[in-house]
């Protein structure tokens, strides 16, 4: 099943931007959800250093995230999702689906 | 509606000024260039509104037509052969990006060596580029393509190459019904969509990894299938509007009882038209397939089409070295597991080589006793 993609390819600005570890070419970011008991063990596998606690939640650095989905992937609470960075609907221009 | 004498290429530039194109992107180029003329004076007389962008080449001129298009402008530009050639960087950007820009192309042969003359190969060298190719038999088909183009292509978010042939259609006058602009409005409505936002600033084209490039191509291929049905339905709805009927992706010219079928595209459909009907007035069942849509191009209409038939011949100009002719590729890919049909492809009329009808009928005799003949190819005409 292809995934669903704006018509014409584009991602919102700032997905692809200069970081200190240069540049980072990201197509997705993790979001942390409700579920996050602050365990850590995101912080322990970020291959970026890109997670840290901050004011009692795991905050994400958008400068040094590189959206490898690592810290989603290990999470034991199922807490963190992977959303991606093309801009959603905008650009798309329907056509009838599931024709060839 | 006024009947007038109108060459190719004045026909393709009328086209535009009725489609109300409002950008115009052009570099010179023989036998392209009369068309960007007539647009020119229609500009200096107040009877286009069109912003003309003078390029410093071709692959420029693409790039200005592209950029237009995605800032939401209807878009327009013409060229052909090496022209063509040097857009091809853009012309893959421009059908990855969904821009329905729409170009008329007279189609020239391609260096080397150097050829100012017709023939298909340079339309043939941007089969994969994901742009929409349709060809013209004739002028009046010329610009009702125009037309159609810039719907099809609107609808289905794809470029469109109208294609017709250096100077046997850029440089030959022919009698073109040119419709009413009020007519052409209600036919052609256009609703801007502009993919570049100031108030919504985006990437264009930003790079894309391996999770999504091939979600990409799918939706692309997708939308090329589906254009398909498009090109049929514009095609239905011109011939109810203005009462001429270019058939959508494919036609079948005297095919009901055919045993021979003659398939081919471009100015060689009007020749063969004459030479079916002297074949059927000496009493032999030959029939004509017009493909009108080579990309996308329809195999299953082809193969329905060709169910009946004993013999297929299949005119080609164009070369594409070590694997024959493109539409014969095509017509032996479609019918492959479903048909057992002989298929004689020949490559005629290169560069501008004259290929006239009483060798067209030639060809279709050569091509029935050597039926039986298992070559991949031929040349005829050498």
């Amino acid at each position: 099943m292809a995934k669903k993609l704006p018509i014409v390819p584009s991602a919102k600005a700032g997905s692809m931007a200069e970081a200190p570890s240069g540049i980072i070419w990201r197509e997705q970011h993790p979001v942390i959800g409700d579920k996050c008991n602050q365990c850590l063990e995101c912080i322990m596998f970020c291959p970026e250093g890109a997670l840290k606690l901050e004011n009692g939640k795991v905050a994400v650095s958008l400068e040094l995230c590189n959206g490898c989905g690592t810290c989603a992937f290990e999470c034991p609470q199922k807490a963190i999702t992977m959303v991606l960075e093309f801009s959603g609907d905008r650009g798309i221009f329907p056509l009838k689906e599931g024709k060839s | 509606m006024s009947l007038t004498l109108l060459t190719g290429s004045e026909a393709a530039a009328y086209g535009a000024m009725l489609a109300r194109i409002e950008v115009l992107a052009y570099y010179p180029i023989t036998p392209a260039f009369p068309a960007m003329e007539r647009m020119n004076k229609f500009i200096e007389d107040g009877e286009m509104n069109t912003r003309f962008i003078r390029a410093e080449g071709d692959h420029s001129a693409l790039a200005a037509a592209l950029g237009a298009s995605l800032a939401g402008s209807r878009t327009f530009t013409v060229t052909n052969s090496q022209g063509l050639l040097y857009m091809t960087e853009v012309a893959y950007h421009t059908a990855g990006l969904r821009q329905p820009v729409v170009m008329a192309v007279a189609n020239r042969a391609l260096s080397a060596p150097h050829s100012r003359f017709p023939e298909q190969g340079d339309a043939i060298s941007q089969d994969a580029s994901g742009w929409i190719q349709l060809f013209c038999e004739n002028n009046q088909e010329v610009l009702d393509t125009i037309l159609q183009a810039f719907k099809v292509g609107e609808t289905c978010r794809l470029p469109v190459m109208v294609n017709y042939e250096g100077y046997i259609q850029s440089h030959t006058q022919e009698e073109v019904d040119v419709p009413q602009l009020a007519k052409v409005d209600a036919f052609l409505p256009f609703t801007r969509v502009s993919a570049l936002d100031i108030n919504n600033p985006q990437g264009i084209n930003t790079v894309t990894s391996p999770d999504l490039y091939m979600d990409y191509k799918y939706h692309q291929n997708d939308a090329m299938s589906q254009a398909l049905e498009v090109i049929n339905n514009v095609a239905a709805e011109f011939s109810r509007d203005f009462g001429r009927d270019w058939s959508g992706v494919i036609e079948g010219y005297r095919m009901d009882d055919a045993d021979h079928a003659l398939v081919t595209m471009g100015s060689t459909v009007s020749d063969g038209r004459i030479v079916i009907d002297a074949l059927r007035a000496e009493g032999k069942k030959a029939g004509l397939v017009k493909i009108r849509s080579f990309r996308p191009f329809p195999a299953a209409a082809m193969r329905a089409m060709l169910k009946k038939v004993q013999y297929v011949t299949v005119i080609d100009k164009n070369i594409v070295f070590g694997s024959g002719g493109a539409l014969g590729n095509e017509t032996k890919a479609a019918l492959y597991g479903h048909l057992s049909i002989p298929v004689k492809n020949y490559i005629c009329g290169l560069g501008g080589r004259d290929f006239r009808p009483d060798e067209l009928k030639q060809v279709m005799a050569l091509s029935e006793e050597r039926a039986k003949q298992t070559t991949e190819y031929e040349w005829f005409g050498l």
